[in-house]
């Protein structure tokens, strides 16, 4: 697999095919690339293969075909939270920075640090049970923030969250992308919050990317109605054709 | 601290107390079988001595049985192809009576003088499986998510195996534990009542333990030392519960996923 190299381009998928021991493929010579610094949404149907094209990029996955370029230091939010019970939403925070050999306290430091800048002051004591479901996926962008990533990867974060906190978080998870400058990928199974948040909309059907959809709207997007509307309507024309 | 009580653990905790009442209807049935016996009644001393020696004897094999459990069952779940291969030959070692080979333990560890070590032998067998089975049941039921974090976190090697895998097992650790130690207690009679499997045997040759002591008593004639024996083993498996059992289950539920 090749590694990233000097280009404007943080991830590059060449002709990568990944099928599964049942036979079942997820990629077929499927062809991508993010731009450093992007907001990139993948959106589509199921089984079209968006989820494994974040697998390996998040080296979840390795592919059974093709070149992969990708940056080594990747960062997730998992649609669950992936969080461990037993751990208190510093706990959580810290671990990953733990696990990179980082003392106990620093680690608690700077993780406190990023669960202050989501908003969760004072829940950093808390075990994820006690938390809302808004609450506990901040710890988790708190947790991915922490370790520092070259680029953030987002699986289906809000899927599970009721309008208000999706609003809220897309709000923040928009704030942390201008303010950071690290490029973020998304999966989203809804064009409306790949519109709402994205600068680069990747259209994958059928185990490939059918088509790239750029948004040159300004943040928020859903503040130019009409825009954002026509975008939606045009993605939607093309998802469902 | 707000805990959630799974539905098993609820049953379990009003079980409980039916269990030691039918206990004690059970003794009291027992003890109108027994005809009034002139045998002396065993000091309390000698009972408490019996159900120290079963303890540790129980004790060692759990020690053991987790030993062998935990790498057993993570080897299992390494993968489907370890799964295909471990997971019918442990049905089959599990389901095979090990009691029917008690006379050839016995055999092999009296050839080396170690007798007690044939008991220990047979309870580590009985109280393996519930470990590994229900180990293997936990790190199935750890949601992929989970393990997928620690790869992307690079939580790796002892790092891994101590801060996740271990904790996110706990709960099935903790009912794994509970199960073998009541298929121990169940099998510890047995256990340390060599002679009917000595040839030639004696009560002499069996270990001491509330086990013999229970399977002795009504052979001498002692029916009173039946029951102190019995209610001893019921008090202090009663005891086990409710503080050291009852507490775990309920500790382990922090470690629980939703």
């Amino acid at each position: 697999m090749r590694k990233h190299t000097d280009s404007n381009d943080i991830i590059a998928f060449e002709a990568v095919s990944k099928a599964y021991g049942t036979g079942d493929a997820a990629l077929k010579d499927a062809s991508l690339s993010v731009e450093r610094g992007s907001f990139t949404c993948i959106i589509g149907p199921s089984g079209g293969g968006k989820s494994t094209a974040l697998k390996i990029i998040a080296g979840l996955e390795e592919p059974t075909s093709g070149t992969v370029m990708k940056p080594d230091h990747v960062s997730m939010v998992f649609q669950s939270g992936a969080l461990m019970p037993w751990l208190t939403a510093g706990e959580n925070a810290a671990l990953p920075l733990e696990a990179q050999g980082m003392a106990a306290d620093k680690a608690a430091r700077e993780a406190r640090k990023w669960l202050r800048m989501l908003g969760l002051r004072g829940l950093e004591g808390k075990l994820p049970r006690e938390l809302s479901g808004g609450e506990r996926q901040r710890v988790g962008i708190a947790r991915a923030l922490a370790v520092n990533p070259a680029m953030l990867l987002l699986d289906e974060p809000f899927a599970a969250l009721d309008p208000k906190t999706t609003d809220d978080l897309h709000r923040d998870i928009v704030d942390i992308w201008k303010e950071t400058g690290k490029t973020i990928v998304m999966v989203s199974h809804s064009i409306e919050e790949a519109v709402a948040l994205s600068t680069r909309i990747l259209l994958m059907k059928d185990h490939v990317v059918r088509k790239t959809f750029d948004i040159d709207l300004p943040h928020p997007h859903r503040a130019h109605a009409v825009a954002f509307s026509r975008e939606v309507a045009h993605i939607r024309k093309e998802f469902f054709k | 601290m707000h805990r959630h009580h799974g539905p098993a653990l609820r049953a379990h905790a009003a079980f409980t107390p039916f269990f030691l009442l039918v206990v004690a209807f059970g003794i009291f049935g027992i003890a109108s079988l027994f005809p009034f016996s002139p045998a002396p009644v065993a000091p309390p001393s000698y009972i408490a001595a019996a159900l120290a020696a079963t303890f540790m004897r129980l004790m060692a094999a759990y020690i053991a049985a987790v030993i062998c459990a935990v790498p057993l069952a993570i080897l299992a779940t390494r993968g489907a192809l370890m799964e295909k291969i471990f997971l019918p030959v442990f049905d089959i070692l599990q389901s095979v009576p090990t009691l029917a080979f008690f006379p050839l333990v016995i055999a092999i560890f009296l050839q080396y003088g170690f007798v007690n070590g044939a008991a220990v032998f047979i309870l580590f067998l009985n109280m393996l499986w519930n470990i590994v089975f229900s180990l293997i049941a936990g790190i199935g039921a750890v949601p992929h998510e989970i393990f997928s974090a620690a790869r992307v976190f690079n939580m790796r090697g002892a790092f891994f195996f101590k801060r996740v895998l271990l904790p996110a097992i706990l709960p099935a650790f903790v009912t794994g534990s509970l199960f073998a130690w009541a298929e121990g207690w169940n099998v510890v009679i047995i256990a340390e009542v060599l002679h009917t499997y000595i040839p030639g045997g004696t009560s002499a040759n069996d270990l001491f333990g509330i086990g013999s002591v229970l399977a002795n008593a009504p052979a001498s004639g002692s029916g009173a030392t039946f029951i102190a024996a019995i209610l001893g083993l019921v008090g202090l498996i009663a005891v086990l519960n409710f503080v050291v059992w009852q507490r775990l289950l309920h500790y382990a539920e922090t470690y629980r996923f939703e």
